[in-house]
Formats: structure tokens, sequence, C-alpha cells
């Protein structure tokens, strides 16, 4: 298993310069803006393109054919994947809540002191942009899986394009139909850890439920 | 290669069966004993690497039953049923496989690739591993991509003896390489069953490798083994037999394996060189026509050629 993730882990090595360049120009940007969403969503981002290029990868060179050969199972190949989605999109995360916070901190006075406090970072924000790619990412590793990376891009790509048009569509249909948004507002009033522990846990729920349809994806597939 | 104990056979294949829409691996049946090579020849498309994947349970087959080493991949189960009972994977351990091409991400080096297999092998063997590196002057910091397709196939070969592999499969792992490099392999090959433990069963086109390297030639058309057979004794006994129509028709109907008829006469592959020349075939085929018939030697891949045609291919 780890053999199979240090593989994948290798393989994105290869990407770190291109990945750090785009990373440095989004870093001046949010400085600049005083917002560190750009830079998680960017991280999150490129951590599902990077797990489908792994996939990619093991594609053109038929590399899981060829590991059945070795003491690797058709469960290792899916749970190495799984692992590596969660390694990855949970780094993301980690980079950028650290970032969010150096970012918004500022300095405050109090009692005659100078100390910095960060006042508006959006941790639980953050958080919530984390669930929603794990929860993209789950939806299309069953599809790599079942007919190849190709297909699972395209799946990619309208998933997420589904969800803007749900989220803004709906948001337009309410004010359009005139139903008020106050309701989603008391989702404010929940205290941020209760929130996001619920969030969390639906997301493994998600994440549970797309590995266990990868393992039927690929349990008679010929490799 | 016929009957034993499966202790005395690194492969033991029983009627294995895989259907496909036009195509059928139908009920193949073989075994390789311990310490041999095996050449498993046929042409493009005549089941060679559906047999490998099966075996190995790359892919699913319908019917029959696997043993490799000793441990059982695939058994009859008392319903009649055939099915997949490897579990554990650790048998695998003990088999190097070679596909036609490298199977790793092309943007590793070789010095990643040792790591990652040391994770995944047990038994890796990181010296071994560097020993052939060396012998097959394989550049360490450099990307597969950036690797000939000879030193890409070394490298895969490096890989699949670099842990406790007993038994080597190799899926036409030596298409496509210039003769030098084919030579080498075999080289290695031989080296790797010396001690009389270790068993290579080698896919090919080339029949001439097989002719080089293996004891024992099995044949595949269509999905069916025509021919398995200790290759010394199959070099030894067929053979052409080039003459008329009339003496082709004399030839005793039991020797005959193929048949080529052409513009000059006909071609006969026959079974046994020795016993036709003791059959009456020479005296009658004297009396019929007055131009000789010329007996030659078979290589396989005129056994091969014959075989096919005779069984209604190509």
């Amino acid at each position: 298993m780890k053999g199979l993730v240090l593989k994948d882990l290798y393989y994105l090595k290869g990407f770190l310069k291109q990945y750090f360049l785009v990373a440095a120009f989004l870093t001046a940007w949010s400085v600049f803006l005083k917002n560190s969403s750009f830079m998680v969503t960017y991280l999150l981002v490129m951590g599902n393109t990077l797990l489908l290029s792994t996939s990619s990868m093991d594609e053109a060179v038929y590399f899981n054919r060829f590991a059945l050969t070795m003491p690797v199972s058709r469960k290792m190949l899916v749970q190495s994947k799984y692992i590596l989605l969660i390694l990855i999109e949970t780094s993301a995360l980690l980079v950028g809540l650290l970032f969010g916070f150096f970012l918004e901190l500022s300095p405050y006075r109090f009692n005659g002191a100078s100390r910095w406090v960060t006042t508006s970072f959006d941790w639980s924000g953050n958080v919530i942009l984390f669930v929603l790619f794990v929860g993209v990412s789950s939806v299309t590793l069953p599809v790599v899986f079942k007919l190849g990376v190709e297909k699972a891009r395209n799946i990619y790509v309208i998933v997420m394009l589904g969800l803007a048009v749900l989220i803004f569509g709906g948001l337009k249909l309410c004010q359009m139909a005139g139903i008020s948004l106050e309701a989603l507002k008391r989702l404010e009033e929940v205290p941020p850890v209760e929130f996001v522990t619920v969030l969390l846990a639906l997301c493994a729920a998600v994440v549970v439920i797309s590995y266990r349809i990868s393992l039927r994806m690929i349990r008679n597939k010929e490799l | 290669m016929k009957d034993g104990e499966s202790m005395e056979n690194a492969v033991v294949v029983k009627n294995l069966t895989k259907r496909y829409e036009g195509f059928t691996l139908d009920h193949v049946s073989f075994q390789i004993p311990t310490g041999s090579v095996v050449g498993f020849v046929g042409e493009n498309g005549a089941g060679k690497s559906t047999t490998i994947l099966a075996i190995l349970g790359i892919i699913p087959a319908d019917e029959g039953e696997v043993e490799l080493l000793g441990h059982k991949i695939r058994e009859r189960r008392k319903d009649s049923k055939d099915v997949d009972i490897s579990q554990d994977e650790s048998w695998r351990e003990q088999i190097g496989v070679v596909f036609d091409g490298c199977n790793l991400s092309t943007e590793l080096n070789l010095k990643y690739i040792s790591k990652i297999m040391k994770n995944i092998y047990r038994t890796w063997d990181e010296e071994r591993f560097l020993k052939y590196i060396n012998k097959f002057e394989l550049p360490m910091n450099k990307k597969i991509k950036e690797l000939s397709k000879g030193m890409k196939m070394k490298l895969s070969i490096a890989v699949a003896l670099s842990h406790d592999s007993r038994l080597l499969i190799l899926d036409e792992a030596t298409s496509g390489l210039d003769p030098v490099i084919r030579s080498e392999i075999l080289d290695i090959f031989r080296e790797f069953i010396e001690d009389g433990e270790h068993t290579v069963f080698l896919s090919s086109h080339i029949t001439s490798d097989i002719e080089k390297i293996a004891d024992y030639v099995m044949l595949i058309h269509k999905g069916k083994l025509l021919l398995t057979e200790n290759k010394d004794e199959l070099l030894y006994n067929y053979g052409i037999v080039k003459c008329t129509r009339k003496q082709a028709a004399l030839i005793p109907e039991g020797l005959i394996a193929g048949k080529e008829e052409n513009e000059f006469g006909v071609n006969v592959l026959v079974k046994d060189r020795q016993g036709l020349m003791e059959s009456r075939f020479p005296k009658e085929a004297e009396k019929v026509s007055e131009s000789q018939f010329a007996l030659d030697r078979a290589s396989i891949e005129d056994v091969m050629l014959y075989f096919v045609r005779s069984a209604g291919g190509h």
C-alpha cells in the first residue's frame, strides 16, 4: 500500500515547480486582496487535478494490470487512490488554513500593548471548500475505476458546473420567487466547531460510500 | 510435460476458458515443470496474452483451475463452478512478470523505483536490483521516459528478478528489441534457471528466441492449445518433406502434422522423420515419381506455420 502511494507522490513531485509558481502568484494576489479563499480553492482544485493525473499516468502505462502481478490486490489499488485523495486535500486545507491565518493577522492595541490577532479569519469557510472538493473527487473516483480517466475528467467538469449552476441558479431562483434566504443566515448562528464537525462527518460518509462503489467497479474489471 | 504432481510443476492449468465475443480461450490445459523454460508461441491474437492474464487472475476466467508454485489460484468448487480463491496476495512475491513495455510511470527514475518496490515486495533485494542496474548499464538518475526501449525492458526484467521470484512470466517481452539485446536477455534467463528451482514461461512470436532457450514449446492458435512438446524432441523428430502430390499421398496419415501445396508440389510437415524413413514411403515414393523427395529438419517457425495453416488460420 505504502509503495502505491509513494509511486504517486514521486510522480507528483515532478509537478511541484509549476504548482509553486502558480501558488506564488496567488499568494501575492491574496495578500493584495487580504483574502485567502483564492489560495485554498486553488490548492484544493489542484489536489483534485493531480489525483486524476496520477490515474491518467497509471492508465497510460497499464500500471494497474502490472500491479496485480505484484503482492497488490484490487482493493489496495482503490485504497491507495483514496488515501492519496485525503492526503493531498488535507495538506491543501492545512496549508490554506495556515496561510489564511497569517494573512489575516493584524496589529491590535489592547491596554496600551500591541498584539497580533486575527479578527476576520473564516476557517470554517475553508473547511466547507475542503468538503466540497473531496465530495467532487468522491464522485469522479468510481468513474475512474469503471470508465477510465478521460470520462472521469468530463464527469469532474460536469459536476463542478452542476454545483455552480445549483448554487447560483438556486439563489437566483429564490430571489426571483421572492423566497427569503433568512433561514440560511441562521446557519451562521450554529457554532463553527459543531458546524464543521457535521460537515466533516458528512464528507467521511460520502468518501466511504464512494470507496465502496469504486471497489465494486474494479472487482471484475479487466485491467 | 504431461503428467506429474503439482509440487514438481511450477504451473498447473486445467481447462482454462475465457469467452469473449469473437474469441474463446478454449479449455486450455498444461503443466510447466519446475526448473524449465517453456516457450509459448502463436501468432498475434492467438490467445497467449489472454492465457497469461487469466493465469495471473488479472482477467477473470470463465472456467478452469490454476495452480502457481503450489498455490491454488482458481479451483473447482463442489457445485462444479470454478472460482478465484486467492485472497492472500503473498504468493505473488515469488512471481516476476514482464509485459511488452515498461508499466511504471515514465516520470520516475530508478532510485524511486527501488524505493517504491521496497514498499511493495517484502522480499525486495535492493542490492540485487543495483547489481542488475549496473550489469545492464542503466542510468540511476534518468527518468524512464528518457530510456530506450531496450533499456526499459532491461529495467522491467531487473524489477522482476530483484525479489524472491521463482517463476518468471514474460509476455512478448523481447518483441521489438534488437538481436543483441534479445541475446543478452536470454542469457539472463539461462542464469535464472541454472539452479533448477526457477522457472521461465516465455510467450513470444519470435520463434528463434524460443528455439535458443526453451526446454518445451507450447503452440496456441485461435484460443486452442495445438501442441505441447519437448523442444529438442520436436526439432529432432519433426521434418518437412518436399515432394510431388503423388508422393505426398503415400505418407502415412498418422505422421502428417500439416500440409502446404504450391505450384512445384507439396510440402508436408511430418511428426516423425525417422518413422517416415523406416516406413514404406521412401521405396514407394521412388516408384511413383522420377523426382526425388527431400526431407529437411523443421524449425519451430515451420511447425508453427504448418500447424496454424492446417488448423485453418491465415
